[in-house]
């Protein structure tokens, strides 16, 4: 499922492994990609344009009956296009708003959770010493929750809905961006423009918001692409299981529940909302490679 | 370096401690009583608060993480206060069938990914290594939500070369057995395929490169000798490192599978009970899920300590 950290760990390896970022070897690879990476943006171009414009398309509302239920795809009415599901309801404007609540669960909670990591982490990082013990026992006892797990514990006590769900999902990033900032923060508070910096009489804040924090914001904000692929697999996940958003919202991990149940007679119910999950997360985990290997130096230094 | 391992176990238990905290804290969070969410919304509030007194939640939260922690330690989670049933028993009755289908994806995730990537390091940009680099992608955006369904269709559905669901236990043979878990565990085990490839490749590649590679092809050694006995061991050790913290995703992708399979593990008792609103149940099973895997990834980063000569003496972090 959902590993934030798993990324972020893939990250330091790769940092670790000596020679490999010049060598001819690993310069083929990345030409290739360069086909996949306008491909995977031009993806999230459509479904962002999308799901902002749910209300201005053409399609009936998702929660309205259309045609017959269980239809296969089929040209003709909009409506129509992508099939009918189990109520009659249509698919493409199910998957459409669908789209609204995975975007801005990924967003929101990327953003919220980057936020507030990134600020424990700079802390934890510059101040070191008993800031950096309590912040980094935190970030680990949040850790210490299998991601899944964590929401639906939260799930099992909070009536569900778009808060708790936004709330389960900022938790469940706070320590990945509390990790990442934390070891950017060390590297670059020992640089020699800081000290100077320092010297000058500049304060504590001022250091950390403009000498350091302009520092570590780029390679940290190209970890969010590969969050939000996670918190979008997280949201599905919990929606699969029938415990994210509540019905007659759609979202993309119930779609594929409410139609595995007749996957023998009508596949496309659930092929058609697992193809939408997969392009997302794959270009997602796409533009985040190479956003990483553009903006964190220390992936290729 | 008795003190590194000793302040890493200090440090474990600590977050032990901190992670039963906010469990036991948890349930304070229920709106309205944890006894109002049990009972529904037609209780009266009497039986309300006889069952909040039963549960001992009428007192503070220090009190009750107190008693929670005497109790645990001695193994008592308490009991369902809709079935009765004793929440350890009903963990210990479902834990082999989760501990099995994590095993299992785990094993075949690692046997699966050290074969692709050799084969991808041994000529990287070659056409073999940019196929299986697809592949590994495409995986890696492949949550278990999607692969299990998918799996079912075509290989139980279609092939029937599987069981569509249910568990076999290993008591009505080993066949039966692996046949109902197979489908499951794959469907866990092809994103950390696609994770393990990406970091053994980079890895691989890496130490392909180093020094003591080209003496030992210089002695004489055949490639595949020097793959196996001289590259791969020093890259197995940040392997080991990311299959314990993958296993937290692993552990939620048993839950997935369980549900989609109807397999009677650790992971469908924690949704069924989430459900039925049995947060006792919740409680206990989230505590332990969390303390075996702080316990796992302790042992992983002591191990890995132990073993890699080259940690051993930089241990002080």
């Amino acid at each position: 499922m959902t590993d934030i950290d798993g990324a972020v760990d893939r990250g330091t390896a790769s940092r670790a492994a000596p020679a490999t970022a010049d060598g001819p070897a690993v310069a083929r690879p990345r030409s290739s990609r360069s086909v996949l990476v306008p491909l995977s943006y031009a993806w999230l171009i459509t479904v962002i344009v999308l799901a902002l414009s749910a209300g201005l398309l053409p399609l009936t509302s998702y929660a309205i009956p259309v045609g017959p239920p269980r239809q296969p795809p089929q040209w003709g009415s909009p409506d129509l296009l992508l099939g009918t599901d189990n109520l009659g309801r249509s698919i493409l404007s199910r998957c459409v708003h669908g789209a609204r609540i995975s975007l801005v669960v990924g967003t929101v909670a990327g953003l919220l959770g980057a936020v507030v990591g990134t600020a424990l982490g700079l802390l934890a990082g510059y101040f070191g010493k008993r800031t950096d013990s309590a912040v980094r026992l935190v970030a680990d006892t949040m850790l210490a929750f299998p991601p899944l797990i964590l929401l639906l514990a939260l799930s099992a006590v909070l009536v569900p809905s778009a808060r708790t769900l936004l709330v389960g999902l900022t938790l469940l990033i706070v320590p990945s961006f509390v990790r990442l900032a934390r070891a950017n923060t060390l590297v670059w508070s020992a640089r020699e423009f800081v000290l100077a910096a320092r010297n000058m009489g500049a304060g504590h804040r001022r250091i950390l918001l403009r000498e350091i924090l302009p520092n570590v914001l780029p390679p940290l904000a190209a970890y969010l692409p590969i969050v939000m692929a996670a918190l979008i697999v997280a949201e599905g996940s919990l929606s699969f299981l029938g415990m994210g958003i509540p019905p007659p919202r759609p979202s993309w991990g119930g779609l594929i529940a409410d139609g595995k149940d007749t996957i023998t007679e009508t596949p496309h119910l659930v092929f058609v909302p697992s193809v939408i999950i997969f392009l997302t997360v794959f270009a997602l985990n796409q533009a985040g490679d190479h956003l990483r290997h553009r903006f964190d130096r220390t992936l290729t230094d | 370096m008795v003190f590194p391992v000793a302040r890493r176990i200090g440090r474990s238990a600590l977050v032990v401690l901190l992670v039963t905290m906010a469990v036991v804290a948890l349930l304070s969070l229920a709106p309205g009583s944890v006894a109002s969410v049990i009972l529904g919304e037609n209780a009266t509030p009497e039986s309300v608060a006889a069952l909040n007194a039963r549960l001992g939640l009428d007192q503070p939260l220090w009190s009750q993480y107190l008693d929670w922690l005497a109790r645990a330690v001695r193994g008592d989670l308490g009991s369902s206060p809709l079935t009765g049933q004793s929440v350890s028993a009903a963990i210990a009755e479902r834990l082999p069938v989760t501990l099995q289908l994590a095993v299992m994806a785990l094993v075949m995730a690692l046997i699966v990914s050290v074969l692709l990537a050799v084969v991808s390091a041994v000529r990287p940009g070659s056409p073999a290594d940019r196929g299986i680099n697809a592949v590994s992608s495409v995986f890696l955006s492949v949550p278990a939500f999607i692969a299990g369904p998918l799996l079912v269709y075509f290989l139980a559905l279609q092939l029937g070369w599987f069981p569509v669901m249910g568990w076999s236990p290993i008591g009505e043979g080993v066949g039966a057995n692996l046949r109902s878990a197979l489908l499951p565990a794959t469907a866990i085990a092809l994103t950390e395929i696609a994770s393990f490839h990406r970091l053994l490749r980079t890895d691989l590649i890496g130490t392909l490169g180093e020094d003591f590679v080209g003496a030992a092809r210089a002695k004489g050694m055949s490639r595949s000798y020097v793959m196996f006995r001289h590259a791969l061991r020093p890259s197995s050790f940040s392997l080991i490192t990311l299959a314990g913290i993958n296993l937290g995703r692993l552990i939620g992708g048993t839950v997935i599978v369980e549900s989609l399979f109807s397999l009677p593990g650790l992971g469908q008792l924690l949704a069924s009970s989430i459900t039925a609103r049995d947060v006792i149940m919740v409680q206990g099973v989230v505590a332990f899920i969390a303390v075996l895997y702080v316990g796992v990834n302790t042992l992983v980063d002591l191990s890995y300590r132990l073993i890699d000569p080259r940690i051993r003496k930089a241990a002080s972090v």
